[in-house]
């Protein structure tokens, strides 16, 4: 019989990629955060830095439920100098989205309703111009919000290849505070290298309020292997198992034990049996780059009285 | 001189996102013997309304539907084989006049409704059978065609397209 030995390294290498972000409003969730009287609409913007394109969805409420803008009803997203029609339904109902071309220049993006009967048809193949239904503007045309992206958020501290030896060690991540209001988030996509394969996953932590300033363990980005997690661990004995049977199945049971050893995901998502846990990863983390990658900016806006401003800023420094 | 009367399936394709069901058609050709082997033909074809499929988008539900009607005049060389058995073709320039329909329903707050508009124009057909001669004045025949609306609702319309109408027939011809 031949012994297979699993060897997990006792070094963990692992990149970070950082982001931070901040958001109050949950846009996973249409019906979340909306008010139960009155018009609401929702306006998201989605602007990379230095991109030439942002992102733009929005839904309408009334009364908390959503709104189909129909009868050639359509939302008009524009910033200075170029405008698009949200002609693309999103996925929760009365949400519909686009990309705007930006600039730089552009601080604002404002969202509104306009009648617009032959160009919400302009995807049909019959000529919309002269064969159209329009039954006039519907109540919500007119309505309007407008989002202003926050400040970059800049990464002010975080050493470059800043070693960290145990999974309970803190990153001291300071950044330049500038949306007062804004709560934070930190993106990172992780890779492990156990010398056998590689993992690559991302995590996402909540900072809270945008105050500048968070000190965030490593056990946020990276699973301590000591830990349990029953469920991660029966899926993935489960799939090894199917896989080394198929693959035995086609092989007529020659398929090589070394495969199988080569099977052991790097972790630290989950541990293989009997294979020894990474005791002190450490981590080198890259380089401080206080370039910003992402930006972008969400607001619900209240229609016609009162008015609140969400917005959400999104920074990913990222290197090696 | 002759004349066939054939009813044929047709199948449209307005060359956009369009996805109509199959339509009717009826056709009827007169054709004046140039020589044993070519004829001028002129014809007329009438069809009913053929429907898109009925569609959802931001804007509404709506269903198109399009008829036609065309005037044909070209040339029809046929080919006698030993026997009764004949092939022929057809080809030349159409007239046509083309209604779309569109009906339209939003929601329950805003009434929908119905809009017509209608576009004449030229075209060209190419048309391709044969035929079992029954007797010496009447007979059967197979026929396949294409015809091409050019320019459909061009200078009415800033979205104009070109109307293509595929179908096979079965008719009678009565030699005279």
């Amino acid at each position: 019989m031949k012994t297979i030995r699993f060897y997990l390294a006792p070094l963990c290498l692992s990149s970070l990629i950082v982001a931070l972000s901040a958001c109050e409003f949950e846009g996973s969730n249409n019906l979340q955060g909306v008010p139960d009287q009155g018009l609401f609409i929702y306006l998201e913007a989605n602007r990379h830095e230095n991109g030439d394109v942002a992102q733009i969805a929005a839904a309408v409420f009334k009364d908390s439920e959503p709104l189909n803008a129909v009868g050639g009803d359509i939302f008009k997203a524009s910033a200075n100098t170029s405008e698009v029609l949200l002609t693309d339904a999103g996925y929760y109902a009365g949400s519909y989205y686009s990309s705007l071309p930006i600039s730089d220049v552009d601080q604002d993006v404002t969202l509104t309703i306009v009648h617009e009967p032959v160009l919400a048809r302009e995807d049909r193949w019959y000529p919309v111009d002269v064969i159209n239904v329009d039954p006039g503007p519907g109540e919500l045309v007119g309505n309007s919000a407008t989002v202003t992206f926050p400040p970059p958020v800049i990464i002010t501290t975080i050493q470059t290849a800043t070693p960290y030896i145990s999974i309970s060690d803190s990153i001291n991540l300071t950044w330049s505070e500038g949306g007062e209001g804004d709560t934070m988030r930190i993106r990172a996509a992780t890779t492990c290298d156990n010398g056998l394969n590689v993992s690559t996953y991302g995590t996402e932590v909540a900072l809270g309020d945008d105050d500048g300033i968070e000190a965030i363990t490593i056990n946020n980005f990276i699973f301590d292997t000591a830990e349990e997690f029953p469920a991660i661990t029966f899926i993935a004995n489960v799939g090894l198992g199917m896989l080394q049977q198929v693959l035995n199945d086609l092989s007529a049971g020659k398929a090589d034990p070394d495969f199988f050893a080569r099977q052991l995901p790097a972790n630290p998502m989950v541990r293989s049996r009997g294979a020894p846990a990474p005791s002190s990863p450490s981590i080198t983390h890259p380089v401080n780059n206080k370039k910003h990658a992402d930006r972008q900016t969400t607001t619900s806006h209240i229609i016609p009285a009162a008015v609140s401003l969400r917005s959400e800023c999104e920074q990913h420094a990222s290197g090696c | 001189m002759q004349v066939d009367v054939n009813g044929s399936i047709t199948f449209l394709d307005a060359g956009g996102n369009d996805d109509f069901e199959s339509g009717r058609a009826i056709s009827v050709f007169f054709d004046y013997n140039l020589k044993p082997w070519l004829a001028l033909d002129a014809g007329l074809i009438v069809s009913d309304k053929a429907q898109d499929k009925i569609r959802t988008d931001i804007v509404g539900t709506y269903q198109a539907s399009l008829g036609t009607r065309m005037l044909l005049l070209g040339i029809k060389p046929r080919y006698q084989f030993d026997g009764p058995f004949e092939i022929y073709g057809r080809t030349g320039l159409t007239y046509w006049r083309t209604e779309i329909e569109v009906e339209e329903y939003f929601n329950d707050v805003i009434p929908g409704g119905v809009a017509t508009n209608s576009d004449k124009g030229y075209g060209y057909y190419l048309n391709f059978g044969a035929l079992h001669n029954v007797t010496q004045q009447v007979s059967v025949q197979i026929e396949l065609s294409y015809i091409q609306q050019l320019d459909v609702f061009e200078g009415k319309s800033n979205y104009p397209f070109d109307l293509t109408i595929t179908g096979i027939g079965i008719g009678i011809g009565y030699r005279f």
